[in-house]
Parts: C-alpha cells; structure tokens; sequence
C-alpha cells in the first residue's frame, strides 16, 4: 500500500511539473503543414535561429478548437500560430489570444487590411478557379460561369467543404461581379441565390476537405476543374512539371493568413520578437513568397522578386480588378448559421 | 477467501484508477458539456441572478437589462463567449450580442430606463420576449436544448417541434450510420465466412499462410489501405481502364466518392475483426462431431445445416457484433472515399469539435451515440445471447 501511495505521489509530482517544463521550452510555431509550413521555416525559422540564437519548435494543424481547449485549461504548449483572418479575429475577441503591441511595429509600408488587432498578417492567398491545362487545349474554362456550366464541362468539379468560397462562387458564377458579392450575400435572397445556384451543379460537385485532396483529384482527372488555393497549384506545377491553370480573370477571393500569440504564452514576449524580425526582413518574406507563391503583406518584399513570380501573385495591381477580399465580418457574423446550413445542403 | 478477494482487488486497483482517472472521468466530463450551462452563467453571472425574479410573461425588468449592461462591459472575452453559445441555438444571436455589447459600452452611466431602451434601440430582438426566454432558458441549472437539437427537435413558441423535411439534419445521419453499418456487418458475414471455414478446415501449414493474408492488411495502416483503394477506384484508375477495355463500360463508372466506395473499403477494413472470431469458433467444433452426422447418415448439406452451422452462430455473432461496433463509430474511411451525403455521424462530432467549437451540440451527438452503443450492447447481452445459447 505505501508502495502504491509512493507512486501515486511520484506521478502528481510528475503531473506538477509540467507546467513548470512548459515555461521553459523554446518558441513553438504552429503551421498548416505542407509547402507552408516548409517555406516558413526556410524563409523565417532558420534565418531568425541563425540571426538570435533563438531555437524555434513546429507543430502543425493550429485549430482553434485547440487552443481554446489549450487556454481553458491553462496548458499552453503553443505560443505562436497561423490563423486565417476570421479565425484571428473570432480568437481575439473570445480572449484566445494576446492583443498585438503595434507601438512596435511599423504598418506604413504594409498592405492594408492585412492585419487585426490580436493577428500580424504575412501572406495573402487566393481562391482561384483551377484546371488542368493539358486537357483543355482549346477551350479552357474562363468563368465561374463555366464552372456551373455542366454541359459545356461534363464531369466533376470540386469545392471546399466549407460555405466560405462556395457560396462567393456560386453567385459569382450566376452572374454577380466580384466586387459586389458580399452586397448580395448579405440579403437572405442573396443566399438562397447562391444555394439554388450550388444545387444547380449538386450532383457533379465533389467537396474537399484538403489541399492534397483537390492537387490529387485534378492530377488524377477526376476533377474536370475546382477552387483551389493558388499557391498550392503554382507549386504543384513548379515541382511536379505539372500544367494546372488558374483562371485569375473568372474572378476571386483572397485571405490573409496572420500571427497570433496565444494567450497566457510564456513566450508571448519572443513571439513579439519573431514578429518584429519578420518585419524587418522584407527580402525573407520575398524568400517565401517564391516558395509558395502567396503574396506577402509587405510592399518592399515586391522588389526582391522577379517578373515571373509576381505573374503569379494574387496582389499585383492589375489583377486586384478581379479579386476581392473575403469580408472576415460576414464570416464571423454568419459562418455557425451558413455553415449549418450547408452541412444540411450537402448531406441530402 | 475474502483476504484473497481484498489481495486480487488490491492489485487490479491500478488498473481501476487508470480507467477512472484516463477514460470515465474525461468522457463524463465531455458528456455533461451536451447539459452544462457552466459557459453561459459565467460570462453574465448577473444577469443569471437578475433573469431568476423575472416572472416570464411580459418583457424583463430595466434592472435586468442594466445587469446585462454590467456583465457585458465586465468583460469583452465574455461577451463573444456569450455571442457564440447563443448563436448556436439562434444563428444571428452573435450579431445581436456584438451590437448589445457596443452599445453597453456608451450605456455604462446610464440610468437603467436608458440602458433597456439604448439595447432595444441597439438591435430589435432585445425587445423581444423570445430572446429573453432564450436566455433565461439556458441559464437555469441545466439544458436539454443541445441533446434535443441533436436528433433535430427545437423549440418552437414554447413547444417543442421535429425539424421536418429538408431541415432535419441529424436524424437522418443516424439513419444513415445504422443502414452503413448494417450493410457493412451483413457483408462482412457473407464474404468472411467462407473465408473463416476454408482457413479452419486447411492443414495447419495452409491455414497459417491463409491466416497470414487475412492479417497482414490488418496491419497496415488503415489510412495506407484507404488511399490505395482511392487509387484502384477513381475515374481511370486500374478497375475503370480494365473494364473499358474489355468493353464492358463506355465511360468510367463512379466507384470512389459515393455509397459504393464508402461500403466496399469499409467491408475490406473490418473483415478480419469478423474473420478471426469466426475461425476460432469453428475450429472448436469437435471433428467427432462431423463423423457422428455422417455416421447417422446425414448428407454433408444437411449435417452442415442442422449440426455446424448452428454451432458456429455464437462466433458469427461476436465477430459480427464487432463488426457493427465499430462501424457505428467509423470515421475515417467514409470521410475519404465518401461523398458529402455518405458523412457518418462521427465525422458530425469531429466537425462540431475542432471546427465550429459547439463542444455542446458535439457532446450531445457523443450522448446519443454512446447510449444508442450500450443499449445494443445490452440487448445483445441479454436478449440475443441467451436465445443463441438456447439454440446451440
């Protein structure tokens, strides 16, 4: 029995102790994996280790489910994580994470609306209309009109399982130019038009629920075309010898990725430091825009890329026409409720 | 004895405290999120007080809606908790909570008629009897109003109403996951058992290698199997190209991403939980027992049906039982090979977890699911292996 209660002691002891471990790990940064989170620390980790000494630890997949469960109980493991912009801004105000000090940064030479007040944005990526170009020689497709057209394109076309994109398609595809999306979105009848237009197509769409998902369905045909972030085509076609199209002039969405500290981070004071160094450093964002073909927020970075990258930007002044920011206020405001509504949508 | 007794317990206490400790405690815990109203009375504590005098019927008092005033200048981080819960039982109520916390913030040195009025003035639903019996609803000690929605009832002007037609959402999936599992099981019994009686009758070297092939997918990985079917399936994948080619086919046939696809990788994942049990039960059937049917002159159909096959069943039982146990529960495959309307209820918790936070509405399915589990359990427990046993 003593033995027992020895035990029981030396493992609450042990239990009792991880909070102080936790304090003295190095900066961890949580990615989304993949091309991302390789870029980032090729562009941003190594150099920042190189530069401070600093060790940096990586971790993947930042939900926010995560860190909520991370923050209520008072174990934060992660201190520095990549958020779409909507989820920065949800985070913030529910108290997940550390409001950012922008004493310390410099927002002039930024593009603006990239940043909130808990998240630092770095990169912005596009919501783009995919194909493969060898199989559409002649008549790619060039709308997302074409995109609904089922019977010029017979076959399956592929979005993300999620109502943020698809409902910005689906009226873009009836007709709605980009610019005047979110206007029609936020009428109850320019919902049902975007669902009606959805279930037009039903039984030809294919919902993805990852990047490697839509690259390996278009490279397989069994996409015919999909929604697609940019950045994951560009670089399929980089390494893979891969001739995917992104039909920049149908029209699309763009979001910017940001940094948050988690809050209640031991680190919350190096993460800040992280942050000032990757604005300090516009030729290491250039770094990581060539490795993913993402547009940094910073405007300085422009200059340290070449007319062949920036082709395939979705921030170049000429292209922004096309594009049109995801309105992060009408997704937090109405994501829960859309997004019941098309789980119930797509599970009929 | 009973030092023996005190001696035995005494060293499976470990094991007691482990299951406590690392798998009752955390799934109690989850389950009563589905009832738990912790959330909502801690982020407006005084409002909650205020709401217990409020006599229901005409709209709360101003002292009401000066407590709110309170709470929600209190804390920012509170009120977007506040926002979120609500907003998962009423969509829209997070725009309402936003505008009622922008407005508290200019109402803090308001008299309590001004602060009512400035709500109400801040967005409608403030002035609303609905609302507010929405929150004083989910401010009492517990809520039924997540377990509910989970098999699509809401709450109607005070009485309760099926979600119909095209609204239902939950209903449906547990249907689905029952017929899924069902004819996952029915499959399984199908195809494994032949299988399961060829390897018990081989010579013990050919059952080894029979054995071997049943295990060896067992093995791998279930993702590995799962992705290597996508490849074998799809559009101009190996089957496809096969039959064009002897012409049996035009175009490729549909064989991933549907109903299909999520049943035929599905039956492959599971067959060796139905197999193994199965072999096993077979193998125990004495061989004199074969003898003595023929030596009492049955043909070997018959002998097979009234004096085998009946033996077999508790095996054929256990394993299926398996089978449809963990089917019910299945998540994976059906999130890779299936398309959006072949999602099983699991991957409904998932989404309701990790991305719309309702940790609620996902520990509510969890409750329905678990208690749909050990009810089957029960039934085959009481019901069904009692009636086996009487037939063997």
């Amino acid at each position: 029995m003593r033995r027992y209660l020895a035990m029981l002691a030396c493992a609450a002891g042990l239990i009792g102790l991880v909070p102080g471990m936790a304090s003295a790990r190095d900066l961890t940064i949580v990615a989304w994996g993949g091309v991302g989170q390789e870029a980032q620390r090729a562009a941003f980790f190594e150099p920042y280790t190189k530069a401070t000494g600093m060790k940096i630890l990586e971790d993947q997949n930042p939900l926010l489910a995560k860190v909520r469960s991370m923050v209520e109980s008072g174990n934060v493991t992660w201190d520095l994580l990549d958020q779409e912009s909507a989820e920065a801004i949800i985070g913030c105000e529910e108290g997940l994470f550390e409001k950012l000090d922008w004493s310390q940064i410099d927002k002039s030479k930024y593009a603006e609306h990239v940043h909130s007040d808990c998240g630092y944005g770095f990169y912005t990526a596009g919501n783009i209309l995919a194909y493969d170009g060898d199989r559409f020689a002649d008549n790619p497709p060039a709308s997302w009109a074409d995109f609904f057209d089922t019977a010029k394109y017979p076959g399956k076309r592929g979005l993300w399982n999620t109502p943020k994109g698809a409902l910005e398609v689906a009226l873009m595809g009836d007709g709605v130019p980009a610019g005047d999306v979110y206007k029609v979105l936020r009428t109850p009848e320019g919902v049902d038009r975007a669902f009606a237009k959805l279930d037009s197509v039903k039984k030809d769409i294919l919902l993805w629920s990852s990047g490697a998902e839509f690259l390996s369905r278009l490279a397989s045909g069994e996409y015919v075309m999909t929604y697609a972030w940019n950045g994951r085509i560009a670089t399929t076609n980089a390494t893979d010898k891969k001739n995917f199209k992104i039909a920049w002039d149908a029209g699309y969405t763009y979001v910017t990725d940001q940094l948050v500290i988690v809050k209640g981070s031991p680190n919350a004071a190096q993460a800040m430091e992280y942050i000032k160094f990757i604005h300090q450093h516009p030729e290491l964002q250039a770094e990581y825009t060539k490795r993913t073909f993402y547009s940094s927020t910073s405007l300085a970075s422009l200059d340290h890329l070449s007319d062949d990258v920036k082709a395939q930007l979705p921030l170049i002044p000429d292209r922004l026409q096309h594009g049109v920011p995801v309105d992060d206020e009408f997704w937090v405001e109405n994501l829960d409720s859309l997004t019941e509504r098309f789980n119930t949508w797509a599970a009929q | 004895m009973r030092n023996r007794t005190a001696a035995s317990l005494m060293l499976a206490a470990p094991l007691f405290a482990f299951l406590l400790v690392f798998y009752f405690y955390p799934i109690a815990s989850f389950l009563l999120r589905s009832v738990n109203t912790a959330e909502i009375t801690d982020t407006i504590p005084a409002t909650t007080a205020a709401l217990a005098d409020w006599n229901g019927e005409n709209l709360p008092d101003e002292a009401v809606y000066a407590a709110l005033v309170t709470d929600l200048n209190a804390s920012a981080q509170s009120a977007a908790i506040l926002g979120r819960r609500l907003n998962a039982l009423d969509p829209g109520m997070r725009t309402v909570v936003r505008k009622a916390t922008a407005a508290a913030r200019e109402l803090a040195a308001a008299t309590p008629a001004e602060m009512k009025a400035g709500l109400i003035e801040a967005d409608a639903k403030w002035g609303s009897h609905a609302t507010w019996s929405l929150i004083r609803h989910e401010t009492r000690i517990a809520t039924v109003t997540f377990l509910l929605s989970a098999v699509d009832v809401q709450r109607e002007d005070g009485g309760l109403e099926f979600r119909t037609g095209g609204e239902a959402l939950f209903l449906p999936i547990f249907l689905r996951t029952l017929a899924i599992s069902l004819t996952v099981t029915l499959i399984c019994v199908v195809v494994g058992y032949p299988v399961a009686w060829v390897i018990a009758m081989a010579s013990p070297r050919t059952a080894g290698w029979l054995m071997l092939m049943v295990l060896v997918p067992f093995w791998l990985s279930i993702l590995a199997r799962t992705a290597a079917w996508i490849i074998v399936l799809q559009g101009n994948g190996p089957v496809n190209s096969f039959l064009m080619s002897i012409g049996l086919t035009d175009g490729p046939l549909q064989l991933v991403y549907n109903r299909f696809g999520v049943v035929l990788v599905m039956v492959h994942v599971m067959l060796p939980f139905l197999v193994l049990p199965l072999t096993n039960s077979i193998r125990a059937i004495p061989k004199a027992y074969f003898q003595a049917a023929a030596n009492l002159g049955a043909p070997p159909v018959r002998a097979f049906v009234h004096v085998i096959f009946p033996l077999t069943v508790p095996g054929m039982w256990a394993g299926g039982f398996i089978v449809f146990i963990l089917s019910i529960g299945y998540y994976i495959t059906p999130a890779l090979v299936g398309g959006p309307n072949d999602q099983m209820i699991s991957s409904f918790i998932a989404f309701y977890t990790n991305q719309s936070i309702n940790w609620s509405l996902a520990s509510a399915l969890s409750a329905w699911l678990l208690g749909g589990m050990l009810v089957l359990v029960m039934l085959s427990q009481r019901v069904v292996a009692p009636m086996i046993r009487r037939v063997t």
